[in-house]
């Protein structure tokens, strides 16, 4: 998994590129959770083809530790097959997505 | 385009899953599979091999399994065999994800997967093998209800 890091006022965008699998989730996981401190983070999703039960759960700790801090996560720009990862899972309203990150990470 | 069965032998190690990956995707190319499949595919089979390869074996030895991926006109179809002690993984309830975020527990979710994004799973104990078999139509995405 590819990830780039960027900052756009408050927010921390994250851009990922390549699978959330068993191998992505462990990269994602060490560059994500000590970003999840309260401040807002988005994650890009547009280069992303698949996520598997281990992305989903980095996602569901990120997000557990973001809410506990009060802070935001947000997903965005993810294609229709990744989108429908998210509800087989149950997951599509657990997590804040949105289909283009540009207009939330630039409202500040 | 048919294609005969491949067969693709792993070890109880994580890292196979790296491999597992690659074969999958290079089997995809050669059939010329499409996203959705593609993906689903992926994903179905990383959840059965990862389940064989951190619960399978409680011995602490290398272990060997197979994935053979095969396909016809109407359908691709994976088998994966192992000879771990007898489980059915289709036996464990389904998870329930109306719970909220708090209470949702961690894991569970990878066999959820695997039922929804295949039209057809099956499991087997053949002598001393555990083998579940999985089938997707090809060219068909099941209809998956808002949740």
């Amino acid at each position: 998994m590819e990830i780039t890091q960027s900052q756009t006022g408050s927010w921390v965008v994250l851009a990922l590129a390549g699978n959330l699998d068993t191998t992505g989730s462990e990269e994602l996981e060490a560059v994500l959770l000590p970003l999840v401190n309260g401040s807002p983070v988005a994650l890009d999703f547009s280069g992303v083809g698949y996520v598997t039960s281990a992305g989903f759960r980095t996602l569901m700790i990120a997000l557990k530790q973001q809410t506990a801090s009060q802070g935001t996560l947000v997903l965005g720009g993810m294609s229709a097959p990744v989108r429908r990862f998210f509800d087989i899972a149950g997951l599509g309203r657990v997590f804040k997505i949105v289909d283009d990150l540009t207009t939330v990470v630039s409202a500040g | 385009m048919n294609l005969s069965p491949r067969i693709l032998s792993l070890t109880n190690k994580r890292a196979e899953l790296r491999r597992l990956a690659a074969w999958v995707d290079e089997f995809a190319t050669t059939l010329d599979l499409r996203e959705p499949m593609r993906g689903e595919l992926q994903v179905a089979l990383e959840e059965v091999a990862s389940n064989v390869i951190k619960h399978g074996f409680r011995d602490g030895a290398t272990h060997t399994f197979t994935v053979a991926l095969s396909a016809d006109a109407d359908c691709v179809t994976a088998v994966v065999t192992d000879d771990a002690p007898a489980f059915d993984p289709l036996a464990r309830a389904e998870v329930d994800i109306a719970l909220p975020l708090e209470a949702r527990p961690i894991g569970g979710l990878g066999i959820h997967l695997v039922r929804h994004l295949m039209d057809d799973v099956a499991y087997e104990r053949r002598g001393a093998r555990n083998v579940l078999t999985l089938r997707r139509r090809r060219g068909s995405t099941a209809p998956v209800a808002e949740m």
